[in-house]
């Protein structure tokens, strides 16, 4: 399939070999101009597979056989995300919440409770919402931090279409009681470049790194330690809007 | 002796971040942060050099040192490179 896609601003042309991609992509299709475009070939989708085989064995869990319709999804991705390196843009693993105009960028390992944290700020405001649970863009727009939402958001697919100013970075950990507390990009840097997707290819890893360094000296960055109490979400809101 | 993987090195205002990238990022899942004289060794020892060769050149980038302060530095950063086996001769 042949179409495009707008991402973070940027107009991507998308050639799939499978139609998920396409499906998974139908909130952000547009017939504008390609920005890039992006084809994927089964060589791709084999990368794909041998990269979760290896990450699997790695992190020592269990290797599924996954589809080569989900695994071209991936694919596609990181080829976007590479491709969006080249107009200030980058991939992070966390998870980006919205409320009162301003974006919120929740990360951690795997498991830590991105998701649930996410999960009480929805239920603790009502207008607020997920622009990415997973995986959201940052882009540089005129020296300003936005987070973007894009179609892959992880299992739970939960994404919008939306751009918003990213307000701060929070590094979630489990803790019996929920503190937050600002924190030094050089002294959380190790576990943020854990979370930021670098491509294989030198020169693209470069501008990876060029583009987290500007991160770091643009965004506010806090750690919480939180636990599975609801009021997660009202301490991590006003710990990140203390003036 | 050289690195054994490719690193960018970061500097992070105080303190410098040599991160891998390339193919290298999935072989060396890890970042080293140093002080400014580490990251000058490490620039260094992206070619193929020796201890006497970056001795030189510390010694010139930074002539109010002595002899025994750029070993002080050298020798224990070299020896904590070869024990996380990240030096190749």
């Amino acid at each position: 399939m042949i179409f495009n896609i707008s991402v973070a601003g940027i107009n991507i042309g998308i050639e799939s070999i499978y139609d998920a991609v396409y499906e998974m992509c139908s909130k952000y299709i547009t017939d504008s101009e390609p920005d890039f475009v992006v084809s994927v070939t089964g060589s791709d989708i084999d990368f794909e597979r041998q990269k979760s085989i290896s990450e699997a064995k790695y992190e020592g869990r269990p290797c599924y056989n996954y589809a080569p319709e989900y695994l071209e999804t991936l694919a596609v991705y990181r080829k976007i995300a590479t491709g969006l390196l080249y107009y200030e843009a980058f991939l992070m693993h966390g998870s980006a919440v919205a409320l009162d105009g301003k974006a919120y960028v929740f990360t951690a390992p795997s498991g830590v409770g991105k998701t649930t944290h996410t999960g009480f700020w929805l239920a603790k405001y009502p207008d607020a919402f997920v622009i990415n649970g997973d995986k959201p863009i940052i882009r540089f727009i005129n020296d300003r931090v936005f987070v973007c939402g894009t179609p892959w958001s992880g299992k739970e697919q939960i994404n919008t279409n939306a751009i918003l100013p990213l307000k701060a970075v929070c590094v979630l950990f489990r803790g019996e009681e929920n503190l937050i507390e600002p924190i030094e990009f050089k002294r959380i840097f190790p576990l943020v470049l854990g979370q930021i997707y670098r491509p294989s290819d030198r020169t693209a890893a470069e501008k990876t790194l060029s583009l987290l360094k500007k991160f770091g000296e643009s965004v506010e960055f806090y750690t919480m330690n939180c636990n599975l109490d609801p009021d997660a979400a009202r301490v991590a809101k006003e710990g990140m809007n203390y003036e | 002796m050289r690195l054994r993987y490719e690193f960018t090195i970061m500097d992070m205002g105080d303190e410098f971040a040599a991160v891998p990238v390339g193919e290298d990022a999935s072989k060396f899942h890890g970042m080293l942060k140093m002080n400014a004289v580490s990251a000058d060794i490490l620039e260094q020892l992206k070619e193929d050099t020796d201890p006497a060769t970056v001795h030189k050149y510390l010694k010139e980038k930074y002539p109010d040192s002595t002899d025994d302060e750029i070993g002080n530095a050298l020798a224990p950063f070299l020896n904590q490179l070869l024990k996380e086996n990240l030096l190749i001769d």
